[in-house]
């Protein structure tokens, strides 16, 4: 009756349990549809709004790909945001919904600007320098709504999105009186260091090393929440923190761990974007990759392993928007249209079960119908009690 | 009792019940269901509780409980004077003191909501108590954390394993290892935990406690409420504690979990362990434990160092508040 595998599946071992595994399966199945749904929808609007359909269709469909530019360009932009997918990853782990990994990754941008600019280091030092700041920072700041809703009760979700706002300003602030390039017209700090860059990829494209740390991080993070104690901490707390209680482990400190983790690598990824792309701070507004994180985090099912393919598939529509629009009547902004309908589907707990109910009718049928095909099914006391 | 009278009206009742006692005392048939299926219909008249047992379970059942008489050994935990005052203002404890001994059972019985809950969670780490102390071997653990409770070696067995005693959509082996991951056998250099380690104890404990599943890996949420509380029951038994606080131990199981849950009770305090059983089963309390606490609004107004002297119409009696030793036949149970 038990019969348990107490030993782990190898890799290979693992990929064909994940197809057999219907529990497994059928959500990313469901993902996999949601994202095909909102293409679809997105081609169906632009059927109705284009005055030359098939060229905009082509352009979105394709765009990504039929120039080299814009391929690295689809991949230079799936820096940020995996970086923000991961830190969401670990706070929806958590089953908290704070995203003050927007102000991690702001303040990451601005902390990594000032040490870019202000100070003198070696080539290679200078981004790990800028880096370790700005996940410090960002990582502090992202323990505050943890600490707000563990010794006020204070909702996370409420308290994040006005801390966004509070570190997007003070991160204005900084740049406007301590690191502004007076000779712009726009707001814009002064130039970072030369050592400050990171190295490209390839010449004469964005594709900068940012590419691989991000790449690492992916790896880290699934090593962090399914190998270490704190990710079992963490995942058993997010699945049910009065029994994380009862079992011993220290339910707040895992919470302020965990949003501190979360938000080391927001900050990490804005300074990632500054060293790796730009020459200086030019944001003229707050990018909010925390909200792209989202649905990152969501398309991967909060599984830190699936992040890179749903970082590449937002990139992917987005740089196919982007040159489309470039290219056509159809406004980049249809894009969000295509989020809200893929997290509406994500979101929907009834769609995401379908398939599971389904299976679970059919099956009960299947063994209703074996069992009237003949087979003895009634045991023991039951021939004594009779049937009535 | 009201449907007696409707059904002395005329009325036609359905009643839905696991517990024998209801349906022996005001059914006049009995129908048994199992696995979603119809068994067996009886005049509740001509059927006994063996016959309605098996065909719930589907194999013989014991109905009662065997067991030695209990060699009681020394205090290993005293709670002296413990009081908490609930959300409402209203003191839900007040000031209780009692001793755990080694091997032996001390069962408390009450109607639901004199207290029981609140000592258990007091004992246990999950609530603090206003006055008083909680000393286990020796050590003073008063509204100290669960986790400390644990590691001092109290073990629990929450009342409700629903909201409290499991993970619902963790796996089995995650819920039977969230008191002990950090132990040297599962966690290696750096934090990093020793899954294959984790899952072959896991496995070993679904074998032993029979909890019936496809795989360790499956979340609890999909197993019945027989097999949750034995995932419940493997984690707390197998956390090699020498106190083990039980609350509800066979709450809304079938009859075959119930006759195996209190034979590994009886087994753990052969043991040597010193068991705290509350239960709102008059008869489950009466007939598991060597020596009885009878709690009222708040209070233990009645001891008896050995069960088997009692009545269920005695302990009624102090259970509803129309009688109550004096304090110092009731200081007996500190063994002082």
């Amino acid at each position: 009756m038990n019969n348990i595998k107490a030993k782990r599946p190898g890799p290979l071992a693992s990929v064909r349990l994940f197809f057999t595994d219907r529990d497994k399966l059928e959500p990313a199945v469901i993902t996999l549809l949601a994202a095909i749904f909102a293409i679809l929808m997105g081609v169906g609007l632009i059927f109705i709004v284009s005055k030359d359909p098939v060229t905009s269709t082509k352009n979105f469909l394709l765009g990504p790909f039929l120039r080299t530019y814009n391929f690295y360009y689809l991949l230079v932009a799936m820096v940020p945001i995996t970086f923000t997918g991961l830190a969401l990853c670990i706070i929806y782990q958590l089953k908290y919904m704070s995203l003050i990994v927007d102000s991690s990754f702001y303040t990451g941008a601005i902390v990594a600007t000032a040490i870019g600019v202000r100070l003198a280091l070696p080539a290679g030092w200078h981004p790990a320098v800028a880096m370790l700041a700005a996940g410090l920072a960002g990582g502090l700041i992202g323990t505050l709504p943890a600490i707000l809703k563990i010794k006020w009760r204070a909702n996370e979700l409420v308290s994040s999105l006005m801390f966004n706002y509070v570190f997007y300003f003070f991160g204005s602030f900084v740049i406007l009186y301590f690191l502004r390039d007076r000779n712009q017209t726009i707001l814009a700090s002064m130039p970072f260091q030369k050592t400050f860059a990171l190295p490209k990829l390839v010449e004469n494209t964005q594709l900068h090393a940012g590419f691989i740390i991000a790449a690492v991080f992916v790896v880290l993070v699934s090593i962090f929440l399914f190998r270490t104690k704190w990710g079992y901490q963490i995942r058993i707390t997010g699945a049910n923190p009065k029994f994380a209680a009862y079992a011993g482990i220290p339910v707040a400190s895992v919470a302020i761990f965990a949003h501190f983790v979360s938000g080391f690598i927001g900050g990490i990824g804005g300074a990632v974007e500054m060293s790796g792309l730009y020459r200086a701070f030019i944001w003229q507004m707050n990018p909010s990759y925390a909200w792209d994180g989202v649905i990152v985090a969501m398309l991967a099912r909060k599984n830190p392993k699936f992040v890179p393919v749903s970082a590449f598939f937002l990139a992917y529509m987005r740089v196919g928007a982007d040159f489309m629009s470039r290219r056509g009547d159809v406004a980049f902004e249809f894009i969000t249209l295509l989020q809200g309908i893929i997290i509406l589907i994500l979101a929907s707990d009834k769609i995401a079960n379908y398939f599971k109910a389904r299976r679970l009718r059919r099956n009960a049928l299947a063994a209703e119908a074996a069992l009237a095909d003949g087979a003895t099914g009634i045991s023991g006391v039951a021939g004594k009690g009779g049937r009535a | 009792m009201e449907l007696q009278v409707l059904r002395s009206h005329g009325h036609t009742i359905i009643f839905i019940s696991h517990k024998l006692n209801e349906i022996f005392k005001f059914c006049d048939r009995v129908s048994v269901m199992r696995d979603g299926k119809l068994i067996g219909t009886h005049n509740v008249a001509d059927v006994d509780r063996q016959t309605i047992s098996n065909e719930m379970v589907g194999r013989e059942v014991l109905l009662s409980v065997s067991k030695d008489k209990a060699k009681a050994g020394d205090k290993v935990l005293v709670a002296k004077d413990l009081s908490y005052i609930d959300d409402f203002g209203i003191p839900a404890l007040d000031h209780v003191s009692l001793a755990l001994r080694k091997s032996e059972i001390l069962g408390v019985v009450g109607v639901d909501g004199n207290g029981q809950s609140e000592l258990v969670r007091i004992l246990t780490g999950s609530a603090r108590t206003l006055s008083g102390s909680v000393v286990v071997k020796g050590k003073d653990l008063t509204n100290q954390k669960p986790g400390a409770l644990r590691r001092a070696g109290v073990a629990h067995i929450a009342e409700d394993r629903m909201t409290v005693g499991t993970a619902l959509p963790a796996s089995i082996e995650d819920n039977l290892m969230a008191d002990r991951y950090f132990h040297p056998e599962y966690k290696g250099r750096a934090g990093f935990l020793k899954r294959a380690a984790m899952a072959q104890a896991a496995a070993e404990i679904v074998t032993t406690f029979d909890i019936r599943c496809k795989s360790a890996k499956q979340p609890v949420a999909s197993l019945s409420g027989g097999n949750m509380q034995k995932v419940v029951i493997g984690r707390e038994f197998t956390a090699d504690a020498d106190i083990l606080v039980i609350a509800q131990p066979t709450r809304g199981v079938d009859v075959g979990a119930i006759e195996f849950i209190h034979k590994r009770i009886i087994e753990m305090r052969d043991q040597g362990k010193a068991i705290l059983l509350v239960s709102s089963d008059l008869q489950e309390v009466m007939s598991m434990s060597d020596s009885l606490v009878v709690m009222n609004s708040g209070k233990i107004v009645a001891y008896f160092e050995d069960a088997s002297t009692t009545t269920d119409k005695e302990l009624g009696l102090y259970m509803l508040g129309l009688k109550k030793q004096n304090p110092e036949e009731i200081g007996k149970v500190l063994h002082e």
